[in-house]
């Protein structure tokens, strides 16, 4: 999807429509980053991972 | 020849030294399927009514499922079943590792043990081979230091699995250990063992196991850890394991901490995964043929000692952690790793001892019960407990009896804040705004545990829905305020939970490859038919799953007095004292929403309104010989 950068992560999901407090992981190029990490770059691939349980 | 079974179930009895091999039965494959199944099954059919657990005659069930040890992801669980100490109703517990899977390469799907031996002694199978040998030097010693020693005595190529000094001593939360830091840790499991003076089973196997299409499963199977591979979660949970939910956990306010007091742990940052990979971990550390190694096998140095250990897992960070308020990541493994030693389940323990630091702090126990002064927080006010614990010394022996058993024992309002359900303490995730996770764990067949009903994300989601959640931001800050949980509509949501999680432990795998990294249930049906060459379609799974559930409640109602609603309730501190503070300051689940919440399961699972099944429901499941014997004794008793 096309969004403008440079942009947060919690900004992302808002605009995506998820509320980050369900996004416990979020992996931006394979890497796990925090909700405030700030996307600047043109093509990234960001993976959001749902709530999953503790063991 | 059963494909996907090796085919032998194997009878120990301890006291006449008797043993039998005998055909797997196929009527437990054909309606029970393996693991969490045959154990249930065997112990309705098996287990003399109301026998103790500690009675000779108690079963000690080692059941595998018909995914174990092939090489597919994951297929190293060990089911364990028995009539729990914990409780006095019906118990299991499971592993990882690679016990199970040279059992079924030794040739056995199941093995049923009873009787007591006369002295202390280790079970060592080889294959055919089957003795009984004295374990007079491992008796007393720790679960790690024996292990190593059986595996220097017989070879690498056996694998152990032991009780610590805790299960010797019938500590009702002792556990199995093996693999160095796996265990098969609740329901009092490693008890019923020392209950019988075993300290060990050591077995080797090499044999194979019979499957329908070898080159099927060959092809399915490299397809499976591909598509595995390829999941996000594959990258985004692995490295931290279960641990890397702390702080999500946290953030809604389901931590566990002070003894259930609140929900949010200041210093949840410091215990989290991330503090794990920083400081303790060496290497991952998987079960048999598993793409992702949850186990993060370390080294932890502290005041009160250093230790090569595994984990700690979500669950032991939550309960020996946040619980009881270490701060540290390096004590928590420690703690972790006395735990192991010693032989107790690390959520009970950590359940256990965090209500003994709250009975101090309030004044009801003292130092002279204690025997020295305590505190949360302090590694070896719990070094020194859990030691007592093992040992039964001192106080150690009131709270060797779980905090169900401690605080009907010294009354004076403690029965309030002993987190169990059923007599099994409560684990990682605290429940006063997790109405889902709340009827999950107080309505569960083994007591209150995680491992049957996992439905935090519904809840929180329910909770988002419930308000203004825009503010609501994890990554760990301080959270604002969570709306309260939805009530409604939580009971369908945590019945499928209940019949998918224990789903797993019926094949005989791991769930966490479908649970956190999304491997799709087509896969598990695919794989089942290459192996056993029967269909099975992932809705017939969970039937079995179900009637499972309702056979366990049928021993339950058989097997421990006046059992019934009223042993399906949380400890009064859940319905009466608000969380305190953090981002479920002020909520919790009011009696009357239990009540309704408990009405709506009970009709939806077809149980009367005191939670028991009735003869319908009984039969729909096929089991027309339990409803026949629970109510032909309700009629000759009404008679």
């Amino acid at each position: 999807m096309n969004i403008d950068y440079p942009i947060s992560i919690k900004n992302l999901l808002y605009k995506v429509g998820i509320t980050p407090i369900l996004a416990p992981m979020v992996l931006v190029d394979g890497e796990g980053r925090d909700k405030d990490f700030i996307i600047d770059k043109e093509e990234v691939e960001v993976t959001v991972i749902g709530p999953l349980a503790g063991g | 020849m059963i494909y996907g079974y090796a085919g032998t179930t194997l009878r120990i009895n301890l006291s006449s030294s008797e043993i039998k091999k005998e055909p797997l039965n196929k009527k437990w494959v054909d309606e029970f399927i393996g693991g969490r199944g045959f154990v249930s099954k065997i112990l309705y059919d098996e287990l003399p009514p109301n026998t103790h657990p500690f009675d000779e005659e108690n079963l000690f069930i080692i059941a595998m499922g018909p995914m174990s040890g092939h090489f597919l992801p994951a297929t190293g669980k060990t089911h364990f079943g028995t009539k729990s100490p914990a409780t006095g109703g019906y118990g299991d517990s499971n592993m990882g590792g690679h016990f199970g899977v040279t059992m079924k390469y030794a040739g056995y799907d199941v093995m049923i043990i009873d009787g007591k031996a006369k002295e202390p002694s280790y079970i060592y199978i080889e294959d055919d081979n089957i003795e009984i040998r004295s374990a007079n030097k491992y008796w007393g010693k720790g679960s790690f230091d024996v292990e190593k020693k059986m595996k220097e005595e017989l070879g690498e190529d056996f694998q152990i699995l032991t009780i610590g000094p805790a299960g010797e001593n019938l500590v009702k939360f002792s556990c199995i250990s093996h693999d160095f830091g796996r265990q098969a840790g609740r329901i009092g499991i490693g008890a019923v063992l020392g209950s019988k003076n075993i300290k060990a089973i050591a077995i080797k196997g090499t044999g194979s196991i019979p499957v329908f299409d070898p080159d099927g499963l060959l092809k399915k199977g490299k397809e499976t850890y591909y598509a595995i591979r390829q999941k996000p979660g594959f990258k985004g949970w692995t490295p931290q394991g279960t641990a890397g939910i702390t702080d999500w956990c946290n953030d809604v306010g389901a931590l566990p901490t002070k003894n259930f007091q609140t929900s949010y742990f200041e210093h949840a940052s410091k215990i989290n995964g991330k503090a794990i990979l920083e400081r303790i971990k060496i290497t991952d550390k998987g079960c048999f043929a598993c793409p992702i190694p949850c186990g993060k096998y370390g080294y932890t140095k502290t005041k009160a000692g250093s230790a090569y250990v595994e984990g700690p897992e979500f669950e032991t960070i939550a309960l020996l952690g946040s619980n009881c308020e270490l701060k540290d990541i390096e004590e928590i493994a420690y703690a972790n790793y006395i735990c192991d030693e010693l032989g107790v389940d690390t959520c009970s323990a950590g359940a256990v001892v965090s209500w003994a630091l709250e009975c101090y702090e309030k004044g009801i126990l003292t130092k002279e019960d204690i025997g020295k002064d305590v505190a949360f927080g302090d590694l070896d006010s719990m070094v020194y407990l859990l030691n007592q614990i093992a040992k039964r010394e001192g106080i150690g022996d009131l709270l060797a009896e779980g905090v169900r058993g401690a605080s009907e024992r010294i009354g004076k309002g403690t029965e309030k804040f002993a987190a169990h359900v059923k007599g099994l303490e409560w684990t990682g995730y605290e429940s006063r705004n997790a109405p889902g996770m709340m009827l999950g764990y107080i309505t569960a067949d083994i007591g209150a545990h995680h491992g049957r009903c996992w439905v935090l994300g519904n809840d929180v989601a329910g909770s988002a829905d419930a308000g203004n959640v825009h503010d609501l931001i994890t990554g760990g800050k301080q959270t604002s305020k969570l709306p309260k949980a939805k009530v409604e509509g939580v009971v369908p949501i945590v019945i499928s939970s209940q019949h998918t999680r224990p789903a797993f432990d019926i094949l005989g795998t791991c769930r966490l490859q479908y649970m956190e990294i999304g491997l799709e249930v087509s896969y598990y049906e695919e794989l089942y038919y290459v192996i056993t060459g029967k269909k099975l379609k992932w809705e017939d799974l969970l039937k079995v799953s179900e009637k499972v559930w309702n056979l366990n409640r049928c021993f339950n109602l058989r097997e421990i007095e006046g059992f019934g609603r009223k042993f399906d309730y949380p400890p009064a501190r859940f319905y009466e004292e608000p969380v305190p503070n953090g981002p479920n300051e002020g909520h919790l689940i009011k009696l009357e929403e239990i009540d309704v919440m408990l009405d709506q399961f009970y009709e939806a699972r077809g149980w009367d309104k005191n939670g028991i099944p009735k003869s319908e429901t009984l039969i729909g499941f096929g089991l027309e010989d339990v409803a026949e014997k629970m109510y032909r004794i309700s009629l000759e008793e009404s008679c």
